[in-house]
């Protein structure tokens, strides 16, 4: 009977709430919509910019290659970007966290020249991953001593860690040689994860982002913690009531996702560059926010977004070489991204919220009826009453 | 220190903090409402571009600024639509219309003018206001600024007598603290709040304006550069009342002019990045000092929709 009632329930979904059950996806696809319809000022047909953009991505092996590179540190950042959403807590630091990650990476090539090979890349993405913890940790702090909302001290961390990288490879760090851009020196050659020229140059930091994101899926969905931590994203009342502390997961899922941001950025270092660059892999940060909310906040559905953004930017890049347009119309695309998945996201709410209410006033409707039938004339305050909650 | 240096540097620190203290006015409004004001930089942004482009095509300063305005303000629009109307998530759609605007006008001023860059436009003239700009230190520092300066003067009291002495403004206060609570007494929360966030467009709009056309006098890639967030962190340092951003974005402005003076210097041991760290350090340690004492208004980022 339950069955037949719950099969009844699924054929009268229509079509827009099935729809809207996929709102990443549309989201992506409005996203480059609008962003074919803009190139239109460039006088380029919207079939010519998805040819060139697919051609861009995956049109040769070095094409892969580079799409690949790019979405390793979105993967991660996705990643741990999905445990801090889905634990409720607001980081918006990604960019600071993963130049804090960098200069992490720089500080353990060039402080520790002679660690040996099998130590040395373990090293680089711990001393990372504590840097990425302490550096969002002062946004937890502000946070659990004075009630700051995370949102607006991970924003100014990030102009902080944007200028102390900058700082610190115009100054201590900067390189011995003469360069023409700020950078340190090159790091040892057992510091650098191992890459395949014949393949796109792609490099094994890949292997770490899909590490991370089996790892972060397994903890989030198949553990008691990551139960716990999703819960009081949900509902941190319902946390507290069933005896968990959502200050303490707070603290947990913030300095997680901030240590994950800065791993990503020391991948990005000793993956894609020999030495630590300012501004490395500026975009990156708020790219893998995307790429996090793309993925639903799932760390599986983390993988196919944090491809698809890879694709995007060196689809773009290439695209920018071949036909001049701008590659900052990305930026369009990914704000367009954002807006319609939250956007379909909230409209599922509003549908259901409507449905919701119209059995609740069927449901009042049948009350009153009842009441009536039952009390003839009934007392007329209970009447009333109804009636005053059938208007509403 | 001669007095000429400190009114120099009190002068320029108003013509510098004017574009903090309107976004900061703006995320007043929009933030007591109950509506996170994450999109102010894209406001900005769209602000500073569109006055820039019609002071540009007519010539003309006065429809640049009004122009700049309207765009921020119908950006402001369909940001209300998706956020208060429809419910979705404040934040991000905020942070992602900062990332459109971005996008839109760094394409559109390379598809304007190429690679040579935006023009430069000519300068809005400061108006030195008859008596009063005779008055001696206050005089040269306040009253020999440019019109959309004194502009702002008048709207920091009119903004702070519109939100605490007019029906508007404890309708608005009423929505951003309790928003149910105010739907019994019939008012439209909805539109109260979708007409702040508005308001904060103009507000954002008019400073995107001032920064492209009284101080940069062109407009470049990204120029708000971070401006949006000062000035919401001004709004909450002023504990989401205009007088008090106002201060604020004084000091922001202040730490702004303090790090341009330090650089000129340029024979100081400190790096020129960590100084231009100043302003988000003041903020952070803004945000440490006022603590627990500024409560934000209760129902900010929550969703209500008429039962």
């Amino acid at each position: 009977m339950i069955k037949k009632e719950r099969m009844v329930k699924k054929e009268k979904k229509s079509f827009l709430m099935v729809l809207l059950d996929f709102s990443p996806i549309i989201g992506a696809v409005l996203g480059l919509l609008i962003g074919s319809l803009f190139v239109m000022l460039w006088g380029v047909s919207p079939v010519t910019f998805f040819k060139e953009l697919f051609k861009g991505a995956f049109g040769s092996t070095l094409a892969i290659g580079s799409t690949l590179n790019r979405a390793t540190p979105l993967l991660i950042i996705g990643a741990g970007t999905a445990i801090a959403f889905r634990a409720g807590a607001n980081n918006i630091g990604q960019e600071g966290q993963l130049f804090v990650g960098g200069i992490a990476a720089g500080a353990v090539a060039l402080l520790m020249p002679s660690l040996p090979k099998g130590l040395s890349v373990p090293m680089i993405l711990v001393v990372a991953m504590l840097f990425g913890m302490v550096f969002s940790g002062i946004a937890v702090l502000f946070r659990v001593l004075k009630g700051v909302n995370e949102l607006l001290t991970t924003l100014l961390l990030n102009y902080v860690g944007t200028l102390l990288l900058s700082a610190l490879v115009n100054g201590p760090m900067a390189s011995s040689e003469i360069v023409s851009y700020p950078q340190t020196d090159t790091f040892g050659s057992q510091f650098l994860l191992k890459y395949w020229p014949n393949f796109g140059y792609l490099h094994s930091g890949i292997f770490i982002a899909l590490a991370i994101i089996l790892l972060t899926g397994y903890y989030l969905w198949l553990t008691p913690g990551g139960m716990r931590l999703r819960m009081t994203g949900l509902s941190p009342l319902a946390a507290r009531t069933s005896g968990n502390n959502p200050t303490k997961i707070f603290v947990w899922s913030m300095l997680i996702s901030g240590g994950l941001c800065a791993v990503a950025g020391a991948v990005e270092v000793i993956g894609c560059n020999d030495c630590l660059r300012q501004e490395f892999g500026s975009n990156l940060g708020f790219d893998g926010l995307a790429v996090a909310l793309l993925g639903n906040t799932n760390p599986f559905g983390v993988l196919p977004a944090g491809v698809f953004f890879g694709a995007l930017r060196t689809g773009m890049q290439a695209m920018q070489r071949s036909t001049g347009i701008p590659s900052v119309i990305l930026d369009l695309i990914k704000g367009s991204i954002m807006v319609f998945i939250m956007g379909g996201a909230a409209l599922k709410l509003y549908i259901e919220s409507n449905a919701k209410k119209k059995v609740a006033k069927a449901g009042e409707k049948a009350h009153t009826e009842a009441v009536e039938a039952s009390a003839g004339t009934g007392s007329p305050e209970l009447q009333e009453a109804s009636q005053g909650g059938e208007e509403k | 220190m001669s007095v000429d240096f400190v009114v120099e540097f009190l002068s320029s620190t108003i013509r510098i903090a004017v574009p903090i203290i309107l976004i900061a006015l703006g995320v007043c409004y929009s933030e007591k409402a109950g509506v996170h004001a994450m999109g102010a930089e894209g406001y900005m942004l769209i602000g500073a571009f569109v006055s820039v482009v019609m002071t540009i095509a007519t010539g003309s300063h006065f429809l640049g600024v009004v122009f700049g305005i309207l765009a921020a303000a119908l950006s402001s629009a369909v940001f209300s639509a998706f956020a208060v109307y429809l419910g979705a998530n404040q934040v991000i759609c905020g942070l992602g219309l900062n990332f459109i605007m971005l996008g839109l006008t760094s394409a559109l001023q390379r598809l304007f003018w190429g690679t040579t860059g935006v023009p430069r436009i000519e300068a809005m003239n400061p108006i030195e206001i008859p008596v009063l700009s005779d008055i001696p230190l206050i005089g040269p520092m306040l009253f020999d600024q440019p019109i959309l300066t004194y502009i702002t003067y008048l709207l920091i009291p009119v903004a702070w007598w519109i939100m605490f002495k007019s029906t508007w403004g404890l309708q608005l206060r009423a929505v951003g603290e309790n928003p149910s609570c105010a739907d019994t007494l019939g008012i439209n929360v909805a539109r109260t709040r979708s007409i702040s966030a508005i308001v904060c467009g103009v507000f954002c709009g008019m400073g995107g304006a001032v920064l492209a056309l009284q101080q940069v006098q062109s407009f470049t890639e990204n120029i708000s550069n971070g401006r949006g967030w000062l000035g919401l962190i001004a709004a909450t340092f002023g504990g989401w009342n205009p007088v008090g951003a106002a201060g604020a974005g004084l000091v922001f402005g202040a730490s702004e002019v303090l790090q341009l003076r330090l650089q000129m210097l340029g024979n100081i041991q400190i790096s020129s990045y960590v100084i231009l760290m100043l302003p988000y350090l003041v903020a952070l340690v803004f945000i440490l000092l006022i603590g627990k004492g500024r409560r934000h208004p209760a129902a900010m980022g929550k969703y209500y929709r008429k039962q």
